[in-house]
């Protein structure tokens, strides 16, 4: 062996100098390096199962914002519905209540002209009876003489004689 | 005075039938008999009547009305004229707050306002 350069000893120091360099890196550098490869490796997997169940919430998310369009967009459709009926019945009602309306107007028109013709019948039946009555009075004047009153004041103190 | 025409004596005539004939003088005078004889015997005077006429009236017409108003009344009748041509015929008769009204004017008055109601 002296022949090839091997020296044993040499080859054991080294040996021993590379298991005491190996224990020493082991202790001080592998295992911290992998202990933080092993971390990170965690931390990156937690990192995806957070995305994943960010992606799943997300998604979770959409269809509730889509059910909710939905229902929105339905509520609102029904108001509109509603609200199309409501506003026919109101104007179903004010045209009724304006035809009730008119119906008094006329009606009460109506009393009002008959009444006002009454009033101008009266009026007129007044009026013919005054001047009859004038008329009357004026042709008695005129007719009535001295011996015609002196017969009717005869009568009637005749009709008074017989009363008494 | 204007002569009338034929139908206005007919009108004329027509009238005086209806205020002569429809209504005697006795209608006129409900109950009079007996109130008058109460108010008249309470007070102790000769009772005034005042009679208007459209003509002025004759010594027989006043006797026969004094005669028979104091038969009505049982009491003395003194009677005061007067002449109201307006009237057109008939009397007047006022005896305290009684009155007894026969002139044309009053039976026309009263016939207007039944044919006005």
């Amino acid at each position: 062996m002296d022949k090839l350069g091997i020296e044993y000893k040499l080859i054991l120091a080294q040996l021993v100098n590379f298991t005491i360099i190996m224990f020493v890196l082991s202790k001080l550098l592998y295992k911290p390096i992998l202990s933080m490869l092993e971390k990170r490796k965690k931390k990156i997997e937690e990192g995806l199962v957070l995305t994943e169940k960010m992606k799943v919430e997300e998604e979770k998310m959409e269809i509730r914002k889509a059910k909710m369009i939905a229902e929105t967009k339905k509520e609102a459709t029904v108001l509109i519905e509603e609200s199309k009926v409501h506003a026919k019945d109101e104007a179903k009602q004010i045209i009724e209540s304006a035809h009730k309306e008119a119906d008094e107007i006329i009606e009460k028109g109506k009393l009002q002209a008959a009444e006002q013709k009454k009033m101008m019948q009266k009026e007129m039946q007044q009026e013919a009876i005054d001047l009859a009555t004038g008329m009357a009075k004026r042709l008695l004047a005129s007719a009535m003489t001295a011996e015609t009153a002196h017969t009717v004041l005869k009568k009637h103190i005749k009709e008074l004689q017989a009363i008494a | 005075m204007a002569e009338l025409t034929k139908d206005a004596r007919g009108f004329v005539s027509g009238i005086v039938q209806y205020l002569e004939g429809d209504k005697p003088i006795s209608s006129q005078v409900p109950k009079l008999k007996k109130l008058l004889s109460k108010v008249t015997a309470a007070d102790g005077k000769d009772v005034e009547a005042e009679v208007i006429t459209t003509v002025p009236m004759q010594v027989e017409e006043k006797q026969k009305l004094t005669t028979a108003l104091e038969k009505l009344v049982k009491h003395p009748v003194k009677l005061v004229c007067s002449v109201d041509e307006s009237y057109i015929a008939g009397m007047q008769i006022k005896i305290g707050d009684w009155v007894v009204d026969t002139t044309f004017v009053h039976q026309l008055q009263s016939l207007a306002q039944v044919l006005g109601e």
